[in-house]
């Protein structure tokens, strides 16, 4: 909402600006922007032509004789309508203004002592026809804006519950009510000399919820023009357009008192028995309207029109129609003052896509207690410009009057809720400035009335909000609360990512945060695994349509960008939600603590999507980043099994976790693995597929991961129990085994654990662990040599050799049985 | 006689000019050895008379212990030279850079979020999580915006299902968080959240909030400006100040815009918006199922995008979702790297 000051000065006295905008801002009214013309002014004051005479050396411009009552002054003028007598804006030698600054120079020989001022050189306009001519009152010698308005405007951004502040008038009430001053406003009658409204107009409001209270006033006489230049000054100054004097007093009236007018036609409205009438009423099926825009609409049933006998003439509380409108024949006019529902207008403006001044603010509360008094004002705006004569009275329909709103106002919940504790008497003047009235007073309980303009009070907190917003939030004081009571245990939901945060970030990974979705195309590649994405109703584009289905696609982008950059070797890993469309809708278990709403709850979940929060690592490039040690080793599949490992261990897992060798759309057929608990699978890794990124215009080896942070936080625990150490020594034996390059080395690796022991059972075998991997001559290229080592220990006896080698010689017997495998000497 | 003196000079001196082990050895052999030039002279004490005899076999002797000296000091000597010349050929370039594993760095977001939740847990709160994509009902509704509340233009949404939004605000993180716990509450809901945004310098059409939502019997409008104060100061440093203006939240009331100034900010940049707050509203505590006359509490919020902005001086907020490692990497801590 723009705020002219000189507009605003009409009904409170406005401090100086920077004072107003402190006070608005902690009001709460905030201000966006200043723009004061005058801020960027100097040396400017009102100066008056004595004498005007040709230049001798040129035929556009004039010397002049300019007095500021002190002395006169040569000015060099250019300006066409320069002439003996004006009071004009006179910039003086060593003046600033925006973009220049004045000195004494000749102008084709003749020496100028200042400027006068054309309104665009002082920054109030764009382009300037000339010099400004003041008024003859503005003083001479005085700075220029002592005497004539800059026009200075503030921008407030007003919050959705305070439609009482989109007026001039709303806001005069605010600043009385922090700089302590009074609000003033003229309540002068029109002069009524017109024929009665009533004779020459009908209104019929049919549904007077959707309209409380409409007022119509008949102007006859109306001779529509221009309007003056103050009027269309003003509206310029608060960013409205001018049109014609009738319909820019309405706007007037809208931009002072916040009540949208809308001026019709009176001729062009159908009768019924011979009278103009107009009803107020929802729109008819097939129904259509063409609106002031120009635009032919439609009609909802759930529209609410203004319509004449025949036909919509206007949609309620939005907009006019083009038909009814006020145009230069016109000579008769009906004004509209109403008060308008805001759901029904707030929906009607949103079907149609209308946003307009009546709208916004009907939508948000319209003060139903000036709509008579702002038809009057616009009626009287109009007699007194010699637009049109007023007719006697109004024609109004109002629904029978609501009580007025009454608030309880209970002491001990004023100091409950603010921490502060306030007397009474103190409360009751807080809030009088703001004309909420205190109607009775009892035991520390007030009965409160708020005013009509104020539909965002409702309720006893709301009138505490007014309490601290009077008394000032900086003057309420600094507490911490007390988190007293017993211990309660809260589960922390986010500690899995912690745990991952922590174990990847020292291991070498940079944490990355790309978007939540992106183009359908990026999830094909795994369409097989994750399915197909969730798609958004409304896009903004394709490109950012669907729900991430993994956490990959992002990833991809992130090592392109960087590679674009020249980077060679990339560690990254990326910790959010993916998406998932499914049958039995979020799958999300919720338990309200009202056993009542559980069945509400469960239906909501049923509605939504199944989220899973995940982890997902890619690695690629040289595996020391290129830095002096490495020797050309790159990243390939055992690096990201380390880095799984670290993290699997972070996360103290009582269950081993086994890379399962395994086909995973989207990565390597044979290089890839299921990530298994037990029988539950906590994630996937592998070398990612040529095509997959291809997809992406990645090529090489990449490494990938993605795990489920639900699952690995829900592993079951290790348990740590202290083991006495081993009393007695033990043994090794080394077992090379040349086997199928199929085989998986986990599966020999297991198998020796649980057969090494023979005879002696398996609590023999401390630990079997592979110490060398070869592949090449004199082995086959099919086969591959994996040597493990086998320590055996006891922990109640030394172990002989005669029975360490016994089982050792089983166990040789078994591999080559079971594997069908070479045991190599 | 003579001989024996010829044998010591000639052995000493040997000694002294021998460079190597090998030297000493073969010296050692050359005298001290049974074939050595001293076994002989002791071999030719059988032709010496038998008065004479001890006396020159006394002799031989100390020329044997004399030249054994000699020797042993050689080998001290050839000892501690040769250790000298191994560790000198075993010279290390200590300015080489470590073998380490670098350290990844943490995103800048995940920073301030963490900044955040460091600050607040020790007052009690906890951290909760919620979904994206949400149902209206959760993500409005009880948050007092019902159907057709003007606050909701405030919120350009983006539609999943007819009753379905990707959350704009994670503040349905609260209504479930009330609806499913007894109170006291204390969270913290930190998370992704969408406005149907064009992406540009300072909008995104997904960035990050956080919340806080404190709700017990007596929690008042006074206990959020200490929590919003030790707030402040967690993330802008010890001399954070901050300001609170009136606003307009539909889930609060009374609300609150906070501002906030500190000299670790940018110089001239004077109070930030950086939060909005309030008491909770008694109607959100009625759609949860809680009595507005018995408890109450209040609940804040912010954009984690722009407490990082603010903080690390970035002017766009497209780096934070760009993770080029030349931005990543200026907040990791890796001297040398």
């Amino acid at each position: 909402m723009r705020i002219s000051l000189e507009w605003l000065s009409d009904f409170v006295e406005v401090p100086p600006v920077a004072d107003l905008v402190v006070g608005l801002t902690a009001a709460g009214i905030e201000v966006e922007a200043v723009h004061d013309p005058a801020s960027r002014v100097t040396g400017v004051v009102v100066g008056k032509v004595e004498a005007v005479h040709p230049h001798p050396k040129a035929d556009k411009i004039r010397v002049t004789t300019v007095t500021d009552g002190a002395r006169s002054y040569t000015v060099v003028c250019g300006a066409p309508n320069v002439a003996v007598g004006q009071h004009v804006a006179f910039a003086q030698v060593g003046a600033t203004l925006p973009g220049l600054a004045i000195s004494k120079r000749a102008i084709r020989g003749v020496e100028s002592e200042g400027m006068l001022c054309g309104k665009s050189e002082l920054g109030l306009e764009e382009k300037s026809d000339g010099i400004w001519v003041l008024p003859e009152s503005a003083e001479l010698g005085k700075p220029l804006f002592t005497q004539v308005p800059s026009g200075a405007t503030i921008e407030l951004a007003v919050t959705a519950n305070r439609p009482d502040l989109l007026s001039h008038y709303g806001v005069a009430r605010e600043v009385a009510a922090f700089s302590a001053k009074r609000v003033k406003i003229d309540t002068k009658r029109p002069t009524e000399k017109g024929a009665a409204t009533s004779t020459l107009v009908r209104v019929v409001v049919d549904d007077n919820k959707a309209c409380k209270r409409f007022v119509a006033r008949a102007l006859t006489n109306v001779k529509v023009g221009p309007s003056p230049d103050w009027l269309r000054e003003r509206l310029e100054a608060v960013g409205q357009r001018s049109i014609n004097n009738v319909v820019d007093a309405t706007n007037y009236v809208l931009m002072e008192l916040g009540q949208p007018l809308h001026a019709y036609d009176l001729a062009t409205l159908a009768a019924e028995s011979g009278l103009p009438t107009i009803h107020v009423r929802h729109a008819e099926k097939g129904e259509k309207l063409t609106t002031l825009d120009g635009v032919d609409r439609e009609l909802d049933e759930a529209d609410l029109v203004i319509a004449d006998a025949t036909k919509p003439i206007g949609i309620a509380g939005v907009m006019g129609g083009a038909a009814t409108e006020v145009r230069d024949t016109t000579t008769t006019v009906v004004l509209e003052g109403a008060w308008f529902e805001p759901v029904g207008v707030r929906r009607t403006a949103k079907r149609h896509g209308l946003k307009t001044e009546a709208a916004r603010r009907f939508e948000r509360g319209a003060d139903a207690g000036i709509t008579a008094r702002a038809v009057d004002r616009c009626a009287q705006l109009l007699a007194e410009i010699g637009a049109a004569d007023v007719g006697k009275g109004v024609v109004e329909v109002a629904a029978k009057n609501e009580p007025a709103r009454e608030i309880t106002l209970r002491m001990e919940r004023v100091g409950r809720i603010l921490g502060l504790e306030i007397p009474a008497e103190d409360v009751v003047k807080l809030l009088e400035p703001l004309e909420i009235r205190c109607l009775a007073r009892t035991e520390g309980v007030l009965r409160i009335q708020p005013p009509t303009f104020r539909p965002d009070l409702t309720i006893e907190v709301d009138l505490i909000e007014e309490i601290a917003r009077r008394h000032g939030y900086d003057n309420i004081p600094e507490h911490l609360p007390d988190a007293g009571g017993p211990f309660k245990f809260e589960p922390m939901v986010t500690a899995p990512v912690e745990v991952a945060r922590r174990t990847l970030l020292p291991i070498g990974l940079t944490e990355v945060v790309t978007y939540g979705f992106g183009g359908p195309a990026r999830f094909a590649p795994f369409a097989e695994r994750c399915g197909d994405p969730v798609r958004l109703i409304n896009p903004i584009g394709e490109e950012l349509s669907a729900l991430r289905t993994t956490l990959l696609p992002g990833l991809f982008d992130v090592a392109t960008t960087n590679m674009r950059q020249g980077v060679k070797s990339l560690k990254l890993f990326e910790i959010g939600t993916t998406f998932r469309k499914s049958d039995r809708g979020s799958g999300r278990k919720v338990t309200p603590i009202d056993p009542a709403r559980s069945a509400e709850a469960e239906s909501r979940e049923a509605e939504l999507v199944d989220e899973r929060p995940e982890v997902a690592i890619l690695m690629l490039g040289g595996r020391y980043d290129g830095r002096w040690h490495e020797r050309g080793e790159t990243i390939d599949f055992s690096d990201m099994a380390g880095v799984l490992d670290d993290l699997f261990e972070a996360f103290d897992p009582r269950e081993a976790v086994v890379r399962r060798p395994a086909s995973i759309p989207g990565y390597h057929p044979h290089a890839a693995a299921e990530l298994m608990v037990g029988d539950r699978r906590v994630g996937v890794a592998g070398i990612v597929h040529p095509d997959t990124l291809a997809h992406f215009g990645l090529s090489g080896i990449v490494v990938a991961a993605e795990l489920s942070l639900e699952a690995l936080g829900s592993v079951a625990k290790r348990a740590v129990v202290y083991r006495e150490l081993p009393k007695f020594p033990g043994t090794r034996r080394d077992l090379a085994i040349v086997a199928d390059r199929n085989t998986p080395a986990e599966a020999l690796r297991s198998f020796i654990a649980a057969n090494a022991g023979g005879a002696m059972g398996r609590d023999v075998v401390e630990r079997v662990w592979l110490f060398d991997v070869y592949t090449g001559k004199p082995i086959a290229d099919t086969h591959i040599s994996l040597a493990f080592a086998i320590d055996y220990r006891s922990r109640d006896r030394t172990l002989t050799d005669v029975e360490v080698n016994g089982a050792f010689e089983a166990l040789q017997a078994s591999v080559k049985q079971a594997f069908q495998v070479e045991i190599r000497g | 006689m003579e001989e024996l003196k010829r044998i010591e000079k000639t052995a000493l001196t040997r000694a002294k000019k021998a460079r190597t082990s090998q030297d000493v050895a073969q010296l050692r052999a050359e005298i001290l050895g049974k074939k050595g030039a001293l076994g002989t002279a002791m071999r030719s004490l059988g032709d010496v008379s038998p008065e004479e005899r001890p006396k020159l076999g006394a002799r031989i002797n100390e020329v044997k212990s004399r030249i054994e000296e000699a020797l042993d000091e050689a080998v001290t000597r050839i000892g501690v030279a040769e250790r000298d010349s191994a560790l000198a050929s075993g010279r290390y370039d200590v300015t080489l850079p470590g073998r380490r594993m670098y350290p990844g760095a943490p995103h800048a977001l995940r920073l301030i979020e963490d900044e955040v939740v460091r600050s607040l847990t020790p007052l009690g709160f906890t951290v909760a999580t919620g979904p994206l994509v949400e149902h209206d009902w959760y993500n409005f509704e009880a948050l007092n915006m019902p159907q057709d509340h003007p606050a909701r233009d405030m919120h350009d949404t983006f539609f999943v299902g007819k009753n379905t939004v990707l959350r704009t605000h994670t503040s349905n993180t609260q209504i479930r968080t009330m609806l499913t716990r007894q109170p006291p509450v204390r969270v913290l809901a930190p998370g992704m959240v969408f406005r149907k945004d064009n992406l540009d310098a300072t909008h995104s059409p997904v960035f990050h909030q956080i919340e806080g939502l404190w709700i017990d019997e007596r929690a008042t409008f006074a206990d959020l400006k200490g929590v919003l104060k030790t707030l402040a100061i967690g993330l802008f440093g010890p001399e954070a100040q901050i300001r609170l203006r009136p606003s307009f939240f539909p889930f609060t009331e009374p609300s609150v815009e906070v501002d906030v100034r500190s000299p670790m900010l940018k110089k001239g940049l004077g109070w930030l918006e950086v939060l909005g707050a309030g008491m909770v509203h008694p109607a959100v505590l009625e759609y949860v199922g809680y009595d507005p006359e018995k408890v109450q509490g209040f609940a804040f919020g912010t954009g984690i995008e722009r407490l990082a902005m603010l903080k690390y001086g970035i002017d766009d907020i497209r780096l934070l979702y760009e993770n080029d490692l030349r931005f990543a990497n200026q907040f990791a801590s890796r001297a040398g790297s």
